[in-house]
């Protein structure tokens, strides 16, 4: 970057400003408050971040008409719809009651989570070694299970006694 | 909790609202909501260019304040900056979800049907920018809305998305590059 400035004002400062530019566009207001002051004494005094900032004054310009139209605003009643729900007390005491509620309900679902896991492998290890085996060389069921069928067989027959 | 009550006051203008929110006074509630409701609202309008879905991330994001309005601890957050983080994290959901169900997004403040004749070109001109800020990657398209059109400081700006003041600026510098070519914005000048 040539200039005839260049020995008055540090490069860094000139780099920021530009960075400053590129970043947030060429409303001084629009900068971070604590660099503004500094930031447009440097920026008076280089032609190339003028010519630069009025680079971004013009794409600022195209932004602006980017605004959304005034008609589209919320309205009366979508204010309202954000109040507090009626009857929800926001006291400390009925929040932190409300919040520990909830908190307690979430804790029971995970405290019976393990049990519960626990009795279903039990329940499916039981299930396995209980029920009719059959013997994968003659596909015939053993002794013991025969008789299971049977009792099977009988509780079905009693079911069906009771059927219309 | 860093500071006194007083001191957050002095820091904060909405804390007294909300305390006084916290506490069950509608019109304290009521005033907050009109402080910064439109602001959220304009916020999620331009993330999710749908007036409707705007309008429930509002309401949304002022009933998550109000769940937390009597524990809230004042000094560790900004009000404004929590609701728009809260607004912005809702909106990205959305948008999310949007894209999981294959659904275009919408953006229907593009077309305006109603604008008066000699507004014509200008409203034109203004679907044209609107347009090219939906088609920012999301991440500068929030750091332009944050900065650019809804005045936040640079800290608030990168509080709200999570990232450092430096980065802000790059994905701003990155959002002005891709609107100057895609406006044919001279690039002599730099």
């Amino acid at each position: 970057m040539s200039h005839s400035h260049s020995s008055e004002v540090p490069a860094s400062s000139g780099r920021r400003v530009r960075e400053l530019l590129l970043a947030y566009g060429a409303d001084p207001a629009r900068w971070p408050a604590a660099e503004r002051t500094a930031a447009q004494l440097t920026l008076a005094q280089w032609p190339e971040l003028l010519a630069l900032a009025k680079r971004e004054a013009a794409l600022d310009a195209m932004l602006e008409l980017g605004e959304l139209p005034a008609s589209m605003k919320m309205d009366e009643a979508a204010l309202v719809r954000c109040l507090p729900p009626s009857g929800v007390s926001m006291l400390p005491v009925m929040t932190r009651h409300a919040d520990s509620s909830m908190q307690v309900r979430s804790d029971s679902g995970w405290r019976w989570a393990a049990p519960a896991l626990a009795a279903a492998i039990s329940l499916g290890i039981g299930m396995g070694w209980w029920l009719p085996q059959v013997d994968p060389s003659t596909g015939v069921t053993t002794v013991a299970d025969v008789e299971d069928v049977i009792e099977y067989a009988q509780i079905d027959a009693e079911y069906e006694e009771f059927l219309p | 909790m860093p500071q006194s009550p007083a001191d957050a006051c002095v820091d904060d203008p909405d804390l007294a609202l909300l305390r006084a929110a916290g506490l069950g006074d509608q019109s304290a509630a009521l005033q907050l909501v009109r402080l910064h409701a439109p602001m959220l609202h304009r916020l999620a309008w331009r993330m999710l260019g749908d007036e409707h879905e705007a309008q429930d991330v509002v309401q949304e994001t002022c009933l998550r304040l109000w769940r937390v309005a009597a524990d809230w601890r004042a000094g560790e957050a900004k009000i404004s900056t929590w609701l728009h983080t809260v607004a912005m994290n809702l909106s990205r959901d959305r948008l999310r979800r949007r894209r999981e169900t294959c659904q275009v997004d919408s953006f229907d403040w593009l077309a305006s049907e109603d604008s008066p004749e000699h507004d014509f070109e200008r409203e034109r001109q203004g679907e044209r920018v609107r347009l090219a800020l939906a088609q920012l990657p999301d991440r500068q398209r929030e750091a332009l809305i944050l900065s650019h059109f809804e005045g936040c400081t640079q800290t608030e700006a990168a509080t709200v998305m999570g990232v450092s003041v430096e980065a802000l600026e790059s994905l701003l510098s990155r959002a002005r590059r891709s609107l100057r070519q895609r406006w044919l914005i001279g690039e002599n000048a730099s």
